[in-house]
């Protein structure tokens, strides 16, 4: 059997199909690899040798495996085959000209040829074909390449998935005001596809502004970021702007602003020995003038539970950030050990903890996008819906016209909703019986 | 032009008593096979259309944004765009006439419903500022419209079949005629809805880098569109038509307002601020 007719073959394309939908069916039912590349738990519970076997069929990262690019390129190529057979299949049934035998549902008319056709291009017939005493009439041709259209949709859209597939780079990072933060990917939430060396990270990125900005009822109106990025050591920084809504490009990545944003304070706690440790306690941005952030975080390396709120304005009179405490609450189970607001740069007991308030800064997260194959994906997609769109919507219609013993045979075809278009067919009918009257 | 509360509803006020009396001469018209008043309440309902959009217009410029937040600007939109689509598809498709008496009521009730629902002047989140946004909106009332007049054919297969609706003979297409317009309009429903949700993808990838989320209005959205092509399925290759066919859209029909209209309400997400 030849490759193309293979590739075409309806078991061939049904088991592809099947394969594809499969492997998503399972990727949406196992968890797998999230941003950050963290392998599954289920993973670490299976015997090493089956863990080896995992790594190797990439059952933890299906759509980012091998196999799942071969299967979808495989796909790919069928489908192209296919669409090359539709555009000559579509091109000779435009020019094709239909028997000379008259189906027994056409309709007899005393006319003339000529006299006729005027009759059918106001109903907006156009002469596709003629010959041996036929003619046939075609409203609508663009109908016809509607199925066309859907295909070259469906290839440019597989096309375009395998883009995607390959080159899947997609970096999420917590930024915190001022601070130079080196992007490697042990310190970003990053996913890669196939192709995991593509898509080299800045060296660093600083979040040097962060501005949120509220509607009067204390909705956010605007959230924007400068961000400073270098792209080797010592290199030139590079400022790049993002806001909600619009995203930036740096590089090879789409730079976009996430919603995540609030305030970071680095807490120094010491315990009643003299121990001494530092966190970084990450609230988000309170909603309301009268309600706070909260959050809450494990302290590392104990079993205390610590909770934090702050207002945005310490009058709790605007969303405008000014000078607000951070209140803190120190839980062990479900005990309350100790409760304290922090003035700046004191020492203030908490529980058994004491705890003072060294800075605050502003974080948001920042997204890094260097995943291609996006817009050719959405155009595909929008392919697909101009093939559907012209072949639903704009239904070609025919009549051909057959000459039969100084008479014409006239027949309609409609190739969808036949019912739905014998109106216009009817009206053409009438206007030569009212010509035939005069 | 400056506008105020008072002067956004007095005009859809006015807006609602134009389409209720162009309701009634197409009623009349239609029950006692009148065809000149059927006609001249469709002219009626022109004015009603554009004091109707004015009155949008002006909500526009008073709120800063496209009527697509408030639930009243939400339903006020919806029945506009629903009427003109209406009348810009009985062009080419005179039959579809008939559907007035199911369109325009739809189009007064919906402008009322959105006045009893007390117009806020909703801010805009910074995520809705896309050009894509707008077209997400406009393509799904568009597919709205054409699901509506696909219901109204589907209804009128029902109620035909039973013996109803003698007095609209005139009008209507045969059984089968009405069975096809409402399998044309579900594919044009189908279509925008699928349109729309293209767009709110580049929307949402423009705005947050993700093109799909999962939120409950997106995946409700899916099913709804999904179940619509099951419809068309049927319809096509396992020649589903008729009485059957016309239930099924029904519960379609029932799952794009819960989709449209309810899921908005049940969850937060990314389409929080809309209807609520």
């Amino acid at each position: 059997m030849k490759l193309p007719k293979f590739l075409t073959s309806r078991s061939t394309v049904i088991t592809l199909l099947l394969a594809i939908s499969v492997a998503l069916l399972f990727a949406s039912s196992v968890p797998q690899r999230s941003l950050g590349g963290k392998t599954p738990e289920w993973v670490g519970t299976l015997p090493e040798s089956l863990q080896g076997i995992t790594a190797l069929l990439g059952l933890d990262n299906v759509v980012g495996s091998g196999w799942f690019a071969v299967l979808v390129a495989l796909f790919w190529l069928s489908l192209t085959i296919s669409t090359l057979s539709q555009y000559s299949a579509t091109r000779a049934l435009l020019r094709s000209l239909p028997s000379r035998t008259a189906p027994q549902e056409s309709i007899r008319i005393d006319v003339s040829p000529d006299d006729f056709e005027p009759l059918v291009q106001a109903a907006g017939f156009r002469l596709a074909a003629s010959g041996n005493e036929v003619r046939r009439y075609v409203k609508n041709r663009i109908g016809y390449w509607g199925n066309f259209l859907l295909h070259v949709g469906l290839v440019t859209a597989v096309f375009f998935t395998l883009i995607y597939v390959l080159t899947q780079h997609r970096v999420l990072m917590r930024l915190t005001g001022q601070e130079i933060s080196r992007l490697s990917p042990g310190n970003v939430q990053e996913i890669r596809g196939v192709m995991s060396r593509q898509g080299k990270l800045p060296h660093t990125v600083v979040l040097k502004n962060l501005e949120p900005r509220f509607w009067g009822n204390d909705k956010l109106e605007y959230l924007s970021s400068e961000l400073y990025f270098t792209e080797q050591p010592g290199g030139e920084p590079r400022r790049v702007d993002v806001a909600l809504s619009d995203k930036s490009q740096y590089g090879p990545f789409l730079v976009y602003q996430a919603n995540a944003y609030g305030r970071a304070f680095d807490l120094e706690f010491e315990s009643a020995r003299g121990e001494t440790g530092q966190i970084r306690f990450y609230l988000p941005y309170p909603l309301r003038r009268d309600g706070a952030g909260y959050g809450e975080m494990v302290l590392p390396g104990t079993d205390f539970l610590l909770k934090g709120k702050f207002y945005a304005d310490r009058e709790r009179a605007s969303m405008t950030l000014n000078q607000s405490p951070l209140t803190l609450r120190l839980f062990q189970g479900k005990a309350l050990l100790g409760e304290a607001t922090l003035p700046p740069n004191e020492k203030t007991p908490l529980g058994p903890l004491s705890v003072r308030l060294v800075q605050s800064q502003w974080w948001t997260d920042i997204l890094l996008d260097g995943t291609r194959g996006i817009a050719g994906i959405f155009t595909g997609f929008a392919l697909i819906l101009a093939g559907v769109l012209s072949s639903f919507c704009m239904v070609p219609r025919e009549i051909v016209v057959r000459e039969s013993n100084g008479s014409l045979l006239v027949q309609h075809v409609a190739r969808r909703f036949a019912l739905f278009y014998r109106e216009e067919f009817d009206e053409i009918i009438q206007k030569v019986a009212k010509t035939e009257d005069v | 032009m400056k506008g105020s509360f008072a002067l956004v509803t007095g005009i859809h006020w006015g807006a609602v008593v134009i389409y209720v009396v162009a309701t009634i001469m197409v009623a009349v018209g239609q029950f006692f096979d009148k065809p000149n008043l059927v006609r001249r309440g469709f002219i009626a309902s022109v004015p009603g259309l554009i004091l109707h959009g004015a009155g949008l217009i002006i909500w526009w410029r008073m709120v800063g944004h496209g009527p697509y937040i408030d639930r009243f600007e939400v339903l006020s939109s919806n029945a506009w765009v629903l009427l003109l689509a209406f009348l810009l598809f009985t062009i080419p498709f005179p039959r579809l006439k008939s559907t007035g008496i199911v369109v325009l009521p739809t189009a007064f009730i919906l402008v009322a419903l959105g006045l009893f629902c007390s117009p806020e002047m909703k801010t805009l989140p910074p995520t809705f500022r896309s050009v894509w946004l707008v077209l997400h909106i406009i393509f799904y009332k568009i597919a709205f419209s054409a699901i509506i007049i696909a219901f109204a054919f589907s209804l009128f297969y029902l109620l035909v079949r039973r013996g109803r609706l003698k007095r609209l003979s005139n009008i209507l297409p045969d059984l089968p005629g009405i069975d096809i317009y409402s399998y044309r309009f579900a594919g044009f429903g189908f279509t925008f809805w699928a349109i729309g949700m293209l767009a709110g993808s580049i929307w949402a990838y423009q705005s947050w880098g993700t093109f799909w989320n999962w939120d409950p209005v997106q995946t409700w959205s899916l099913v709804t569109w999904a179940v619509f092509g099951i419809y068309l399925h049927l319809r096509r290759f396992f020649s589903w038509q008729g009485e059957r066919a016309s239930w099924l859209f029904v519960v379609c029909f029932l799952l794009t307002l819960v989709s449209l209209f309810l899921t908005p309400l049940f969850e937060t997400s990314i389409h929080a601020e809309y209807f609520k």
